[in-house]
């Protein structure tokens, strides 16, 4: 392999310790956060303490004067640095990409129409694409439209970039025609639904910044390559810069495409699996095989009736939102917001598990499927929560190894869904990978998570009904690495907003609250930079009407909020409809992404734009100053 | 779940509703007088006909929207496609005219959006399948 990381990838699993603590200290992380993933292949090392630091509450939002009861601009230990419309395009996930000299942010929109201000022509959704060198001073350098037609099936909501020279090769001349070259890696179209199935795929763009001159070189992005043409339902890739495996999520329609199409595979709810490629020349993909988990595969019996699940807690399982990939690890979160699993794979048995095998590629059996996993569990409220996210924290605590997950689920319904339980974010100690533990827990939450945001301004719970769930059907029914009933969980009620009956007779209304604004609240998922300042110490969510949220973990069992971001709506808003039609023009914080200068960034899913957010005061202190055990190490590689 | 639609029309901030409302009787007239009503494109957007009115039906009323919008993740089942159109008023503010379609394609929800404070919703299909 002809490759800049060539060494590092020869070097797995070897410490690169010293230099890089070295380079870190005098650079302070800015440079080495390229070297983790998705970009490198090493992983940070956090040190956890055991120090009770006091809870905090966090500060009521302020409200808009205008009668609404609309959040306006909050922050608390946070500072707005900057600020771009994206012509109101809603949008899903931001990355900002540390580009040669240069920080460009690659804003991935949900589908629709805008008028792009570059050309002054409506345009489909697709990728926008600004110079964010100057936090301050956003610059919008372009706008790549998503597919054309009906929007059902467009948008691009997913992206990745890796640099040509990261990305190893497999000759000279492979590596010198992507030296200097940045690729970006979208999905293209969403989900076309059982009526047309079939129209999406995922997209490969030659996203170099060209040098400056004078005059300017126009910044043209080129389309390298359109993978898996017959693909539906795709959703949040991972892509490893330093190996070009791409782990792309999407199911497949039928008839079959492409040579590579894999028909036939189960899900229940979220409609898709795994399907891996490597990407390391990008005009040139290599399909390596299909995966998911126990009871997606073709050959599964799915009823009916539906036989008892394997694993998990329904048949057929429910689908993968996104993977996440770290040293000789992937950690797989199925179900969004319901039903949720969480899996952990051994990496180089899920690439390498096919060989000698025609069919298990495409159609493994059930063995195939169970041969690399190491562990899985469920959530508290078993059915009530998805696994959405799954962010692994490889740690040390009192000179051992501890290692953590950071898992969240995803509010998918407007204003405090009745019956549904508030979604949050928890945290799992996977030392034992076979027999992960819940940690953090807080019996008196819904969600028996300390990592939550109670929906009230005052931080008190408005509206819940407590003790619901469903048991985990495989035994010993109980899976969530908790020591009481996983069932448990607290869930809304009736009476949540002031729009709703109050809860008894002659009573008031209830408070106005994060419920009342119109959109989803609740958690839908973690920044993904492994970024060491920040790494073991801070958790960075996206926590739609509440806006971005971030808690110090730095005692892992102590977890406390401690910094917050909402911005204010405005004039590209768009409303959205709650409880008894209640409908407002709110934000809708939708994700969340750090640059490896700490900057964070949140993107709206109501087309509010995009803000460029400074940790400050308490949260950025937790971030740089030496905790118990003293200063992150830098550079290990894991497992 | 059964779905049962009703039509309700009516000028009215939403933080009003509520989920008693089951009748029409009054609030069209209401509505016909209002001072929301005299713009030309809000007569235009009256004249949809909620739970029936399709994409191409809106369009024949109103144009080509000002942007779009379908915030569904993954699923069809999240559809949630919205159009708006831009109309500068006189004295240099402007608003938008907010069209949501069901996942059946029909419009559910009409509401003039104004540059600052409540959306008013001027019709909107009660849905009980989607009812909190």
């Amino acid at each position: 392999m002809y490759s800049r990381k060539k060494l590092a990838l020869e070097s797995l699993p070897i410490v690169t310790g010293i230099a890089v603590v070295a380079a870190v200290a005098l650079s302070g992380a800015y440079a080495v956060a390229q070297d983790y993933p998705p970009y490198g292949p090493n992983v940070p090392l956090a040190q956890f303490d055991h120090v009770m630091r006091p809870q905090l509450t966090p500060p009521p939002p302020n409200l808009l004067n205008d009668g609404t009861g609309r959040t306006a601009q909050s922050e608390w230990n946070t500072q707005l640095l900057g600020y771009d419309t994206l012509d109101g395009r809603s949008t899903y996930q931001p990355l900002v990409v540390h580009q040669g000299n240069r920080y460009i942010a690659y804003m991935a929109h949900h589908a629709g129409t805008a008028i792009n201000r570059l050309t002054g022509k409506n345009e489909t959704n697709g990728t926008s694409i600004l110079d964010v060198t100057d936090p301050t001073n956003p610059i919008y350098l372009y706008h790549i439209p998503g597919p054309p037609g009906s929007i059902d099936a467009a948008g691009n909501q997913m992206v990745h970039v890796c640099s040509g020279d990261t990305l190893p090769s497999k000759s000279q001349t492979e590596a010198e025609s992507k030296h200097g070259k940045f690729y970006m890696l979208r999905t293209n179209g969403n989900s076309s639904g059982a009526a047309s199935p079939g129209l999406e795929s995922h997209q490969i763009w030659d996203v170099t910044i060209p040098p400056m001159t004078n005059p300017p070189t126009p910044f043209v992005p080129k389309l390298v390559t359109t993978l898996d043409p017959g693909a539906t339902n795709t959703h949040k890739d991972w892509w490893e810069c330093y190996s070009g495996v791409a782990y792309l999520v999407a199911n497949d329609g039928t008839p079959p495409v492409p040579p590579e199409s894999a028909p036939g595979w189960h899900q229940s709810g979220s409609n898709q699996h795994i399907k891996i490629y490597n990407l390391h020349d990008p005009a040139n993909p290599e399909y390596i095989r299909d995966f998911g988990f126990v009871g997606q595969e073709p050959t599964a019996s799915v009823g009916p009736p539906p036989p008892p699940p394997l694993e998990g807690l329904i048949t057929p399982p429910t689908g993968i939102h996104g993977p996440i990939s770290a040293g000789n690890r992937i950690y797989a979160a199925y179900g969004v917001g319901g039903n949720g699993v969480v899996q952990i794979l051994n990496r180089t048995k899920v690439l390498n598990g096919c060989t000698g095998s025609s069919t298990c590629a495409k159609s493994p059996t059930q063995a195939e499927m169970l041969a690399p996993q190491l562990g899985w569990f469920t959530l508290p409220g078993t059915s009530l929560q998805g696994g959405h996210t799954s962010f692994p924290i490889f740690g040390q605590q009192d000179g051992k190894a501890r290692n953590l997950l950071l898992v969240t689920s995803e509010e998918g319904g407007n204003e405090c869904t009745a019956g549904s339980a508030p979604h949050a974010a928890w945290l799992y100690d996977i030392t034992d990978e076979a027999n992960p533990k819940l940690i953090a827990e807080d019996p008196n939450d819904p969600a028996r998570t300390m990592m939550d945001v109670p929906n009230g301004f005052d931080y008190t719970w408005v509206g819940i009904i407590a003790g619901h769930g469903v048991a985990d059907p495989v035994p010993p029914h109980n899976h969530c690495g908790s020591t009481t009933d996983c069932t448990l969980s607290g869930v809304y009620g009736p009476n949540v907003t002031p729009t709703d009956p109050p809860p008894q007779p002659n009573a008031p209304p209830q408070p106005n609250n994060f419920c009342n604004q119109g959109a989803r609240f609740g958690v839908h998922s973690s920044s993904e930079l492994f970024y060491p300042p920040y790494y073991g110490r801070l958790v960075i969510l996206a926590w739609f009407t509440g806006g971005l949220r971030v808690f110090d973990i730095r005692n892992p069992e102590n977890p406390r909020p401690i910094a917050y971001f909402i911005p204010a709506p405005n004039e590209n808003t768009f409303p959205s409809t709650g409880r008894n039609n209640h409908t407002v023009s709110a934000i809708h914080t939708n994700n969340v992404e750090v640059d490896d200068r700490g900057l964070i960034y949140i993107a709206d899913r109501d087309g509010t734009g995009m803000h460029i957010i400074k940790l400050t005061g308490q949260a950025a202190a937790a971030a740089t100053t030496q905790n118990q055990q003293g200063q992150n190490q830098q550079g290990q590689n894991q497992q | 779940m059964t779905r049962i639609s009703l039509i309700v029309l009516g000028v009215l901030a939403l933080t009003a509703f509520s989920a008693t409302q089951d009748t029409v009787t009054g609030f069209v007239t209401w509505l016909c007088t209002s001072e929301v009503a005299q713009d030309p494109q809000i007569k235009q957007a009256l004249k949809i006909e909620i739970g029936n009115a399709t994409r191409g039906d809106v369009e024949r009323l109103l144009g080509k929207p000002w942007r779009t919008n379908n915030v569904a993740d993954c699923e069809a089942e999240q559809y949630g496609e919205v159009w708006e159109y831009l109309v500068d008023e006189a004295n240099g503010t402007f608003f938008r005219v907010h069209v949501a379609f069901n996942d059946k394609g029909k419009v559910s929800l009409v509401a003039k959006i104004p540059q600052r404070g409540k959306p008013v919703v001027l019709g909107y299909l009660v849905d009980k399948a989607h009812q909190h």
